[in-house]
């Protein structure tokens, strides 16, 4: 049973559905024959930590396939310096407001 | 050894104390300002009569400054620190004060005294204290067991409950209905698993994968509930792993006492968590010759209780670790460091998404109930998809990224559309990037 039915099942209560005999011949389906049926509620709950385990860890990482974003040119201006860079931070972070539009034109003006 | 403006400043206890340590930052402010290789130091005049005297030892860092701030470090440390990397030409003094070579004297003979303690046989124990301390250790530890049980039975009840009237009657419920089933762990004394329970709370609001989320966190616990049921049959090392779930904690000693693995570290990222009035820092490190990863954890539980700032995310540390046991290690403490910290660019360990996906698979296998692994990608790139932000390595594979919209922004335009080297957790659903490398520099996100 996959984990997804487990959900389902779940998502339901085990009052209103019963679980499927388990059978089959992987290691995994081998390992969850050996729970007992009865107790629903335990063995639902077992089921869900073996197989939602085995999908974890056997999963693979999703594919991407859009195509790429086209990156940026090569940054040639000069970076401003370190205590340029924390007077903005500062402005940024709200300090100050009215002066922000001033400091962008001048360092805009000055490259 | 360059310092970066960013690794200074995430030494500060708080936004107030970094904005101040900032606007100290000027060489004017100061009356004297010094350094050498070990360490720096200045006077600056505060509200007091006499200028403060401040000391900054590099090798910690450490701080100590005669200003009466409780706050550490307070805004004089941090100001000179940040003079120090941004203006090192303006520490004009080259011989250090008294008051620092004496603080830093005091400071070496207590490290000696330390490692005296450490080196030091124990005592023989007086055998009859002994038997008698062991005797009542052995009953708070029966009578701590008796009670997780009965709080185990209660919740495998609960448990039963949840599964047997079925998930799709839990959205609306009252916050109550789970802080009670948490509160009652607590009394259990099991506070791992009660903390994991109360954190349950809110997930029906989770987008429409929430029963399978559910399912998947309640499925764990029942594993632990049904692991203490028969904890003397399992391995002893996820004996550990599971009384570590329910909350026992080792006593510090115990563990520096396991055998230590030296290496050179990467401090590849560092997290502050904040839980009712505990905030929990996680530093992430992976080891650049055993390419091992490992967790350490400082604790505060209010603003007198500083949190752990001798790591700093980016730069690499020679030093000793231990492990707590564990059949995958992560949790660790520093044993013992060598030399001061370096901040070069480093060569992370994961070079492809499955390579790190591989090593999660290997952490989960080994412990079912470790809740986030560290990745540190050496180059994906950041692109903003309809469904949300990921990152994607040159063979195609992405991680969803769970990150505040301004820092994905900020992460992607550090990137501009090209592959970076990005550190972070990875919880086995989304990826947080901590930090970043890119054009020779590091950036905390």
């Amino acid at each position: 049973m996959k984990f997804s039915e487990m959900t389902q099942i779940a998502l339901l209560g085990t009052e209103r559905q019963s679980l499927p005999g388990m059978k089959g011949t992987t290691a995994l389906e081998q390992l969850q024959a050996q729970l007992d049926v009865n107790q629903r509620e335990r063995t639902l709950l077992s089921l869900a930590a073996l197989s939602g385990l085995h999908e974890r860890i056997g999963g693979l990482p999703v594919r991407d396939t859009a195509p790429l974003p086209v990156p940026c040119g090569e940054e040639k201006k000069p970076r401003i310096n370190t205590r340029a860079a924390s007077l903005i931070l500062r402005l940024l972070s709200g300090e100050f407001e009215d002066l922000l539009p001033e400091f962008l034109k001048l360092t805009a003006r000055v490259g | 050894m360059p310092w970066t403006t960013e690794q200074v400043l995430a030494l500060a206890p708080d936004a107030s104390s970094a904005k101040s340590g900032k606007e100290l930052a000027a060489p004017r402010k100061w009356v004297t300002l010094g350094a050498n290789e070990i360490c720096a130091w200045g006077t600056v005049q505060g509200s007091g009569r006499n200028p403060y005297q401040t000391s900054v030892d590099l090798a910690g860092p450490a701080f100590k400054c005669s200003c009466p701030s409780r706050k550490f470090p307070c805004k004089h440390g941090l100001a000179l620190f940040l003079i120090f990397a941004q203006q090192p030409g303006a520490m004009t003094e080259t011989s250090p004060p008294a008051w620092t070579t004496e603080w830093l004297s005091k400071r070496a003979e207590k490290e000696e005294k330390k490692n005296a303690r450490a080196a030091a046989p124990e005592a023989p124990p007086d055998p009859e204290a002994a038997a008698k301390a062991a005797a009542a250790a052995e009953k708070r530890t029966a009578s701590r067991e008796a009670k997780i049980s009965s709080g185990m039975d209660e919740l495998a009840v609960w448990m039963e409950d949840l599964v047997r009237s079925g998930f799709a009657t839990l959205p609306g419920k009252p916050s109550t209905f789970w802080e009670n089933p948490a509160a009652r762990l607590v009394d259990a004394q099991a506070p791992g698993l009660a903390r994991r329970v109360g954190a349950l709370d809110g997930i029906t609001t989770f987008g429409d994968e929430w029963p399978a989320r559910l399912l998947r966190e309640v499925s764990l616990l029942h594993l632990a509930q049904e692991g203490w049921s028969q904890i003397h049959s399992l391995p002893e090392k996820t004996q550990a792993d599971l009384r570590t779930t329910i909350g026992f904690t080792m006593n510090q000693q115990d563990v520096l006492a396991q055998p230590p693995v030296r290496d050179r570290w990467i401090i590849v990222g560092q997290r502050i968590a904040e839980e009712d009035r505990l905030r929990t820092q996680r530093t992430w490190l992976f080891g650049t010759e055993t390419r091992r990863a490992a967790l350490c954890l400082s604790f505060s539980t209010g603003p007198n209780q500083p949190l752990d700032i001798s790591l700093i995310a980016g730069t690499t540390v020679d030093a000793e670790l231990v492990y707590f046991p564990s059949a995958w290690p992560l949790r660790a403490l520093i044993k013992q460091r060598y030399g001061n910290a370096e901040s070069q660019i480093p060569q992370l360990p994961h070079r492809t998404i499955a390579q790190a996906s591989a090593f999660a698979a290997e952490a989960l296998a080994a412990n079912p109930w470790i809740e986030r692994v560290p990745f540190a990608l050496s180059g994906v790139t950041p692109i903003g998809r309809a469904q949300g932000w990921i990152v994607r390595d040159a063979d195609g594979y992405a991680l969803p990224l769970r990150v505040p919209e301004a820092k994905a922004w900020m992460l992607n335009a550090v990137a501009g559309g090209k592959p970076v080297a990005a550190a972070g957790e990875w919880d086995g659903e989304e990826f947080t990037p901590l930090s970043v490398w890119a054009e020779g520099r590091f950036l905390r996100l």
